[in-house]
């Protein structure tokens, strides 16, 4: 139920906006709530109509989509070099911020097409990626429920 | 043999968060002590607390993560790799060699 699929600098307000509405879903599994739920709801609503609007802004745009202080434009505007100022020592499973950026909004890794990297440091963070998965550092694909709601 | 190769391990294993204190400790602990048994030395560990999880493991939306620096010979491995592997209250595992 996690939001963190999307790899841009706003990724903590988000996650700390959804951690109402996964309580809300969390509470069969954890008994002791605190008796605010009747609220929780309410706003939970209210951030579920939020959310409608935002993916609606985010069909408009094409599907790559990287925040902007990584993106150097040149004179067409085309996004280029994501990963120009990546370190190889840096590209670890650990550096979360980092890697997401070589996700595109479903949790996909970007292909070297876009992300312009040397095939080494593609490898490195492909691999990296794939073990922060496995920890559920990083979202193997977009929360699925967002993704039907927004079919609908 | 043993001892004169260990090599630098990294291990990160996340935890149900719905373990306590005393649960935390005695999981770590034992990690610790297996370590030790099989030859490790060197123990560092960083506690990164609980995080929400990318997606729900076992219906858990968050997790305890735990780090550890040591060396090892490489044959211990096998034994770290099976307490982790059977433990109930671990989520995740992951153990690296990072010295090369």
């Amino acid at each position: 139920m996690s939001e963190q699929t999307n790899p841009t600098p706003e990724m903590e307000t988000e996650t700390a906006e959804s951690g109402a509405v996964g309580e809300v879903e969390v509470t069969q599994s954890r008994p002791a709530q605190p008796p605010v739920y009747v609220e929780d709801v309410a706003d939970v609503n209210e951030e579920d109509e939020a959310y409608e609007e935002e993916l609606d802004d985010e069909d408009e745009e094409e599907s790559f989509r990287a925040p902007d202080q990584y993106v150097e434009r040149e004179g067409s505007g085309r996004p280029r070099r994501i990963g120009s100022d990546v370190r190889y020592g840096e590209i670890e499973y650990k550096n979360i911020s980092l890697l997401s950026r070589f996700l595109d909004r479903r949790g996909r890794i970007l292909s070297r097409r876009k992300t312009r990297v040397s095939a080494k440091v593609q490898r490195k963070i492909v691999r990296e990626i794939k073990r922060a998965r496995h920890l559920a550092l990083l979202p193997y694909t977009a929360d699925q429920t967002r993704i039907v709601r927004k079919r609908k | 043999m043993n001892g004169a190769d260990a090599r630098q391990y990294e291990l990160v294993y996340v935890l149900q968060p719905q373990l306590d204190e005393n649960g935390l400790n005695s999981v770590d602990g034992r990690v610790c002590d297996i370590i030790t048994a099989q030859g490790g030395s060197d123990i560092a560990t960083e506690v990164w607390g609980k995080r929400t999880l990318a997606y729900p493991i076992n219906r858990f939306y968050e997790g305890v993560y735990i780090l550890h620096r040591f060396q090892m010979p490489p044959s211990g491995t096998a034994e770290v790799d099976r307490m982790l592997r059977y433990s109930e209250d671990v989520l995740r595992y992951l153990l690296m060699r990072t010295d090369n």
